[in-house]
Order: C-alpha cells, then sequence, then structure tokens
C-alpha cells in the first residue's frame, strides 16, 4: 500500500441545520493508512462530519474528494454504496430479520470481489463471531453485535473505515478488548481509519493523529 | 348444515374480503413509502396535509362513501362486485396507508442508512426495508379484511350478496338463532386466525409508535417503474379524500338542505349521541382497566389474552346482535331487552377492543421512568394518580372514547337487530333511506357524518401527536 497517498480530501465543508452552524469551513486530509480520531464533545458537529463523508447527507458548501474523485458537494454526492467504505454507526444497525452471516454477507453483494468468500471467512475469525453466524441480532449481547457490526463493515474490503463512537454503553473492560481489536484488525486489513469519539483515552490509543471538532471548527491536536 | 351456495358464497365473500385487503395493503403501501423515500423533499412536506386527512378518513362509514360514488358508477355502468370493492378499498385505504406508515417507522434510520453505505438503495429497500415494515402493513390487510367481511352495508347497497349478509337473512327468515350461528363459524375461523396474527405482532407495533424519525437523510434513490407506482397511488389518495367531499357537496346544493336534514333527523341525531356518548364512556373504562392489566404481561399468557379481547372483532356484527336478542329475551333475562342498554351492549362488544388497543398504545408509550419517580415523590395513591397517571394517560383515553364514539354511530350490523323499538340511529336511517336512492337529504346527512367524522379524526391524530414522537 501506498502509504503517501492521499485517501480523503475535505475542503472548505461548511453544514448548518437552520439558523445553528454546525461545521464552519471545515479542512483536512487522511493519507492511505492513517488512523485518524476526531474527538470533540456531544454536540460538536462530529457525527454531521461522519454523514457527510459517508455521503448521507449533502453539506451547504464545501468538497469532499475520495481518492481525488469529487464525491461531494453542495451539488453533487456520489451514493454512499458507491464511495466504498467501512461504516460503524454508534448503534450497531443490525437487521433483525436477517442472521449474523446474512447481515455480514449484505455487505458483499454489491461488488464481485475475488475471493470474497475467503475475506469475510478470515474476517469472521479475526472478530471472533463464527460461532454467532446463525444467531439472530436480538440474541446477541451488546459486545457481540459491535463486533458483528464491525465485521459488515471489513466485509466489503473497504478502503476507509469510518466508525461513530462505535463503543458508547459497553463496559470498560469490553471496551477496551473492542479496542484492540479495532486496531489489530484495521492494520491487518491495511484499512485507513476514521473514529470517532469523546473519550481522549480511547482517541490516544486507536490513533496516529487527533483532531478536535469544537463548536464546528476542526484543529489538530 | 352449509349448502353448496352458502360455501361458494362464502367463498366469493374470502375472495372478495381478500382482494380488498390486498388491494389496501399495496395502495396504502406505495403512497406510505413516498413519505418514506422523499422524506427531505418538499413535496412531502405538502403532502402531509393530504396523508394526515386520508389517516382520518378512516372515521367515514363506508357508506358514506358508497352514496358518493354512486352516481359515478351508475354512469358508467359498474356495478356489482367490482363496485362494492371498489368503495371498501376506497374506505379503508386510511388503515393501509396508516399502518404502512407505522411499519416504515418501525425501520430505524440506523438501520437503512447502514444498508445504504453498503448497497444501493433499490437493494435496501427490497432487502431491509420492506421485510421489516411487512408485517404492520399485513396486520392494515388484516384489518381492512375483517372490517370487509363483516360489512353488508356497501355490498347491499349494489345489490351484492355476500356472506354476512346471509347470515342477518337467515336469522330474519327463521328467527332462531342456531342455523345464522352455524353459518357465522367459518368465518369466525377464519377471522381468528388473522387477529391471532395481529395479537401475535401487536407488541412490536405499539414499539413503532414510540419512535420518531429524527435524521434529515438524503431521499432514497428509488427505480422508475416504483416511483411511477407511488404516483398512482398518490392519485387514488386525492381522488378517495376528494370524490366523497365533492360528491356530496354537489348533492346537498345549498348549505341550508345540510340544516334541514339536520332537523329532519334530529329524534335520530339525539339518539344516536346518546347512544354512542354512553357506549364510548362504558367501553373507555372497561379497555383502561384491562389494558392496565395486560399491557405488563408477558410471554405466551400475552398472545392469548390479547386474543381473547381482540376475539369479539372476529365475531359478524349480525351475531353480534343475534346473539344479544337470545340471551336477553330469556325468562328472567329481559332486564334490558327492547331498551336503549341493548345497542350499547352492542357496540361495546364491538368496538371496545378498539378502545383497548388505544388505551394500551397510550400505556407503552408512557415513559416508565415518569411512572416510577411519582410513586416515589407522591404524597399518596390518589395524588399520584390524579397529578401524574391521568394527565399522562388523558389522550389515550381521550383518543379512546372518540374512536368508540364514531364507530358507534356508524354501525348498523348489530344496532339494526336490537334497536329499541321505534328508535333508530342516524345510519340506520341514511341506510333505509339509500335503498330508495340518493336525495338532497341522504347527501346532506352524509355530509354531516364526514365533516364531524373527519373532525373527531383530526383530533384523534392531535392528541396522539402531541405524547409521542411526532413525524
Amino acid at each position: 500500500m501506498n502509504q503517501s497517498s492521499v485517501l480523503l480530501k475535505i475542503i472548505q465543508l461548511n453544514k448548518s441545520y437552520g439558523n445553528q452552524k454546525i461545521l464552519d469551513n471545515i479542512s483536512f486530509e487522511v493519507m492511505s493508512g492513517d488512523s485518524i480520531a476526531l474527538m470533540g464533545p456531544s454536540g460538536s458537529g462530529k457525527t454531521t462530519l461522519f454523514r457527510l463523508i459517508t455521503g448521507l447527507e449533502i453539506p451547504d458548501s464545501g468538497e469532499i474528494y475520495l481518492e481525488d474523485k469529487l464525491v461531494t458537494s453542495a451539488k453533487k454526492s456520489v451514493p454512499p454504496f458507491h464511495r466504498n467504505l467501512g461504516v460503524v454507526f454508534q448503534n450497531p444497525a443490525l437487521w433483525p430479520h436477517m442472521d449474523v452471516l446474512s447481515n455480514i454477507m449484505f455487505a458483499t453483494q454489491k461488488n464481485d470481489i475475488k475471493d470474497i468468500h475467503e475475506f469475510v471467512d478470515l474476517v469472521i475469525d479475526e472478530m471472533e463471531i463464527r460461532p454467532l453466524l446463525k444467531a439472530y441480532p436480538s440474541r446477541l449481547s451488546g459486545g457481540e453485535a459491535r463486533r458483528v457490526s464491525i465485521a459488515r463493515a471489513l466485509a466489503s474490503r473497504p478502503k476507509l473505515m469510518l466508525m461513530d463512537e462505535p463503543l458508547t454503553n459497553l463496559d470498560s473492560v469490553l471496551k477496551g478488548k473492542m479496542l484492540e481489536m479495532i486496531k489489530r484488525v484495521t492494520r491487518e486489513f491495511e484499512t485507513t481509519l476514521i473514529y470517532i469519539t469523546h473519550d481522549e483515552t480511547e482517541a490516544n490509543y486507536i490513533s496516529d493523529k487527533c483532531y478536535r471538532l469544537s463548536n464546528g471548527v476542526l484543529t489538530l491536536g | 348444515m352449509i349448502g353448496t351456495r352458502q360455501l361458494i358464497l362464502f367463498l366469493r365473500t374470502l375472495f372478495y374480503s381478500a382482494g380488498t385487503g390486498v388491494l389496501v395493503m399495496i395502495i396504502g403501501a406505495l403512497a406510505a413509502s413516498v413519505l418514506w423515500t422523499f422524506r427531505q423533499n418538499t413535496l412531502t412536506r405538502l403532502l402531509k396535509p393530504l396523508f394526515i386527512l386520508c389517516c382520518v378518513m378512516v372515521f367515514v362509514p363506508p357508506y358514506v362513501h358508497a352514496l358518493a360514488w354512486a352516481d359515478l358508477f351508475y354512469r358508467y355502468g359498474l356495478e356489482g362486485l367490482a363496485a362494492s370493492l371498489w368503495v371498501m378499498v376506497m374506505a379503508l385505504l386510511p388503515m393501509g396507508l396508516g399502518f404502512s406508515l407505522l411499519g416504515f417507522y418501525l425501520v430505524e434510520d440506523a438501520m437503512v442508512e447502514a444498508g445504504r453505505t453498503l448497497n444501493r438503495d433499490s437493494i435496501v429497500m427490497k432487502t431491509i426495508i420492506l421485510p421489516i415494515a411487512l408485517p404492520a402493513m399485513i396486520s392494515g390487510m388484516v384489518f381492512a379484511f375483517l372490517w370487509t367481511i363483516h360489512d353488508f352495508s356497501v355490498p347491499s347497497l349494489f345489490f351484492v350478496n355476500i356472506y354476512a349478509l346471509e347470515i342477518f337473512a337467515k336469522y330474519s327468515a327463521t328467527n332462531h338463532p342456531f342455523e345464522p350461528f352455524v353459518l357465522s363459524l367459518p368465518m369466525i375461523g377464519v377471522a381468528t386466525i388473522m387477529i391471532v396474527y395481529v395479537s401475535n405482532y401487536s407488541k412490536k407495533l405499539m414499539m413503532g409508535l414510540r419512535k420518531g424519525q429524527t435524521k434529515e437523510s438524503l431521499p432514497l434513490i428509488m427505480p422508475i417503474w416504483l416511483r411511477s407506482l407511488q404516483i398512482v397511488a398518490l392519485a387514488i389518495l386525492i381522488i378517495q379524500i376528494s370524490i366523497p367531499v365533492i360528491s356530496l357537496i354537489i348533492k346537498v346544493a345549498t348549505p341550508s338542505n345540510i340544516w334541514i336534514s339536520i332537523l329532519q333527523a334530529r329524534r335520530e341525531l339525539g339518539f344516536t349521541l346518546l347512544l354512542s356518548t354512553l357506549t364510548a364512556t362504558l367501553s373507555v373504562i372497561v379497555a383502561l382497566f384491562l389494558a392496565k392489566k395486560v399491557v405488563g404481561v408477558g410471554g405466551r399468557y400475552r398472545l392469548l389474552i390479547w386474543v381473547c379481547i381482540l376475539l369479539p372483532l372476529a365475531i359478524p356484527a349480525p351475531l353480534v346482535g343475534i346473539g344479544l336478542v337470545t340471551l336477553f329475551s330469556q325468562p328472567g333475562m329481559g332486564l334490558i331487552y327492547g331498551t336503549l342498554w341493548m345497542p350499547v351492549l352492542a357496540n361495546m362488544i364491538r368496538f371496545a377492543p378498539l378502545a383497548f388497543i388505544t388505551m394500551s398504545v397510550q400505556l407503552k408509550r408512557m415513559d416508565q421512568g415518569l411512572l416510577d419517580s411519582a410513586s416515589v415523590f407522591q404524597k399518596n395513591r390518589i395524588h399520584g394518580f390524579v397529578r401524574v397517571y391521568l394527565p399522562m394517560m388523558l389522550p389515550g383515553i381521550i383518543a379512546a372514547f372518540l374512536v368508540v364514539f364514531i364507530l358507534t354511530t356508524g354501525e348498523l350490523g348489530a344496532t339494526l337487530l336490537v334497536s329499541p323499538p321505534g328508535r333508530t340511529t342516524l345510519t340506520m336511517r341514511i341506510y333505509n333511506y339509500m335503498h330508495y336512492g340518493s336525495s338532497q337529504m341522504i347527501a346532506g346527512l352524509c355530509l354531516t357524518m364526514l365533516v364531524s367524522s373527519l373532525s373527531i379524526g383530526l383530533i384523534v391524530y392531535r392528541l396522539f401527536r402531541k405524547t409521542g414522537g411526532d413525524r
């Protein structure tokens, strides 16, 4: 993997809801292979930025490039599934009518990746969820549901993983284990990571570089 | 006991009811999906009043729709089963729309968004949204089916014989309850299966009512064929509301005609108001008691209790009347026979289960934390009940009252059999006159019924909107 190439480039991104400015002229770059933490208190605009990168919302102005391709501007928005992102939400968002394996395999339907089944097998082992494959989400514990949700995000072999406070509501022991697991798998699968959190310990552990978002303004460090 | 002719009639009624249910579900689901897929669009904001109006049209009795459509049908030679089916679809479309909207609201935003990051919107719709929403849509279909299989007011206006009418006719001919009861059994059997399905799914449906949509996501991109069908469904929705309103206004001709028809029917109006108020009040008391007892029950007993409470919905309206007449005409039981309490009881049997559903929904929507904190801080039980519980429960109580009230005003199948001598409800009067062809007077009464039903429907909507997640 080329460590020096720019994977994600955000230029002067602005977003408001009504009169409330959520993001104010945000610009930053993420290089391939980076692990970035995006920190900030509740209501600082972290989730809005996450949703803009995933393509679930459009900005008022500004541009987002993925591998030099314009994917988001005020006028243009490439659909989320065309962005090749792995996304983990605050809520595991597992589909209740599908078992664990179907939840994971849904992510592999969109593209014709060679050896996808071998790759999914690997992800399943890495996330230690093989015994859960036939289970339905309602039977999973909080930690198991998060692991499945991460496995689903990894299954499509994304270049960029986005995680929006994925460990919310987990106890500290489980959180520690999950953090270690996330760090290991993203390195193993050479996936670039943007990890959104309000927890400084989590941010320091998982990232090489840490951005802070406060009142819609982004600063490094 | 059931001859070949009756078996064929039963199958024909099943086909007619199932057809109505399926059409109600499909059109309702397509229309509801507009609100879901174009959530952020300006168009949806404009369409919202249309959806609300369509949902509250559920309170307008089917015969009002029948009267409104009749002239059009006669003009174009449409009659029989097809005409009756169309009118029932129009009358029950709010059920399809309401339950489909509920189904879509059961799908959490995060689940849709997780799907959208991985696959195209049409696949997300097919594999995620629809499977989660489908049971609610089917529940709407079931209610439409149950309503249609029991209603003979509309088919009889289009000279169509259906099974419910056969039960009524059998009793009229023999004046004996046994044969109508046996005739009802297949109908009760089918309806019970439907009720078990709805009861099984009721808990999930009530949870859906608690959620609200918060995120302003981009609209889903749907294939052109689906968008075309959505537009057709919207057009049907507009027709469903506008035809009764416009047609009745044209028939009434002048506002003074409405006043004249109300004056002429003032006796019936007074009796109907008294009957509906008594029925609604008693139903609310019974439903509140039952809902409080039942709402916390879990496990397999929950299903059993729900089925038992909703089972009266499976009984054909004429059979309710026949049962009451038989029971209270026995020696020593004649205390209420021939009194106002007979139709009150009949309507309670028919509609108290709906008051129970409304009340259970309200109980489920109440924040248990608030009740727990009241039990800690209250001076005594009465203090907590009056200051916290009752105000929180009030929207459900009022909504349940209004639901039963308006349905009782439109009830015909049971009331026709148990009404005290010399007393008729407004619906009975309208129904009797309708068989002689529509006139300004009937149109005036129907328009009054339509406006009052819509007003009450809007109040119910406002009450639930105020205490639930704002849509």
